[in-house]
């Protein structure tokens, strides 16, 4: 059973989930309890072969629900200065993009990651609506440089009892230039990235993808609308279009780039579930790529994990340059 | 479903207008997992497969 504790000296929570070290890991081909089911086969996670985008609970969830059943839903509050312990209570799934087992993100059709973005918005609605949930994340590890142990394509979605960290201070500054002056400050740095034109990748009208001022990632872009959206709930067909095609073309580019395949994390950037003032956020993908070099990774080492601030080896603006030759 | 183009010069088609943004209706079908656990396919454009 996961379990919630919060660090007291840190201030923040950290979750325990000693079940998933019982995950499925690497299995042998013919055994990927991603796939449909097939005549003769071993069984897997989905029931049917008829989907085209598919969305179940993790085996091994960091999050669960079970929590709720004895005690209500509970309400995870910073303790403060004491050492404390909460019910990790949340959800954990797992979304499936396509019955193929081979492939990738960036080779689905453009059409296909609409889907799949319609059903993360579907997931997003469901799961915020969800009693307790405040934050709701979808997310893609991929590559084993990253951890993955399933090679069908595949992303999770966590939904978790508190708004975590890493937004919570976004969205203060967010909420601050926003009470300064009257802006968005996501819009903001669209508009100043669309001026120095030199980070750009893709601006078709309906999205930007470029390379951010201080990527700290190598190769990191960040796909956004140019209107200000909170959450994939708010955006038309023609945005998601959009936002389907400019994550394909530089997912591919990124596979381009080394002629190998990149191993990412990527992130879906939306709204809390119902935040103050929430509305300070700024639907955007963000893609953080481990690779430097053709024979390099990019770790998160000692700088970037004990002191927060991260080391870049490549200068975003080279970044773009080498980016867009592969557009 | 997977898009078999070769990955160089990627703009030129995924910047071919796809038609319209797609419009197929979407359905979800509900199924529950052998050990409890829920699991939602997603169609497009046609009827619901558990149906």
């Amino acid at each position: 059973v996961s379990e919630l504790r919060w660090d007291s000296l840190r201030g923040e929570w950290v979750v325990l989930a000693p079940a998933r070290q019982e995950r499925t890991y690497h299995p042998p081909a013919g055994y990927c309890p991603l796939c449909p089911p097939r005549a003769g086969g071993p069984p897997t996670e989905l029931p049917s072969a008829e989907f085209e985008v598919a969305v179940f609970e993790n085996q091994f969830p960091s999050f669960t629900t079970d929590e709720a059943t004895d005690h209500g839903v509970p309400t995870i509050t910073a303790p403060g200065t004491h050492p404390a312990v909460a019910p990790a209570y949340g959800r954990c799934e797992v979304v499936v993009y396509s019955p193929e087992h081979e492939g990738s993100l960036g080779e689905l059709s453009v059409r296909q990651i609409e889907r799949l973005m319609r059903v993360w918005a579907h997931r997003y609605e469901a799961l915020s609506a969800t009693p307790g949930i405040r934050y709701v994340f979808i997310f893609e590890n991929r590559g084993p440089e990253i951890g993955v142990t399933l090679t069908h394509p595949h992303g999770q979605i966590y939904a978790y009892p508190f708004v975590p960290p890493l937004p919570a201070r976004e969205l203060a500054v967010a909420r601050l230039y926003r009470e300064t002056t009257g802006n968005c400050i996501h819009c903001h740095a669209l508009a100043q990235e669309r001026k120095a034109g030199v980070r750009v990748l893709i601006d078709d009208g309906e999205v930007l993808a470029y390379v951010p001022f201080a990527a700290r990632w190598p190769f990191e872009v960040q796909i956004a609308p140019l209107q200000h959206l909170g959450s994939l709930l708010d955006i038309s067909g023609t945005q998601r279009q959009a936002m389907a095609r400019a994550l394909k073309q530089v997912l591919l580019a990124y596979d381009a780039l080394f002629e190998q395949p990149m191993p990412y994390m990527l992130a879906v950037r939306q709204q809390p579930v119902a935040q103050e003032k929430r509305e300070a956020a700024h639907l955007s993908i963000e893609l953080c790529p481990a690779r430097r070099a053709p024979d390099k990774l990019k770790h998160r080492a000692g700088s970037e994990t004990f002191m927060g601030v991260f080391i870049n080896d490549i200068v975003p603006e080279s970044a773009a340059q080498r980016l867009r030759a592969l557009l | 479903m997977k898009d078999d183009r070769p990955t160089r010069g990627v703009a030129q088609h995924a910047d071919t207008p796809a038609a319209q943004p797609d419009d197929a209706p979407m359905s979800v079908h509900t199924a529950q997992l052998p050990d409890g656990r829920y699991c939602l396919l997603f169609t497009f454009g046609r009827n619901d497969p558990g149906e």
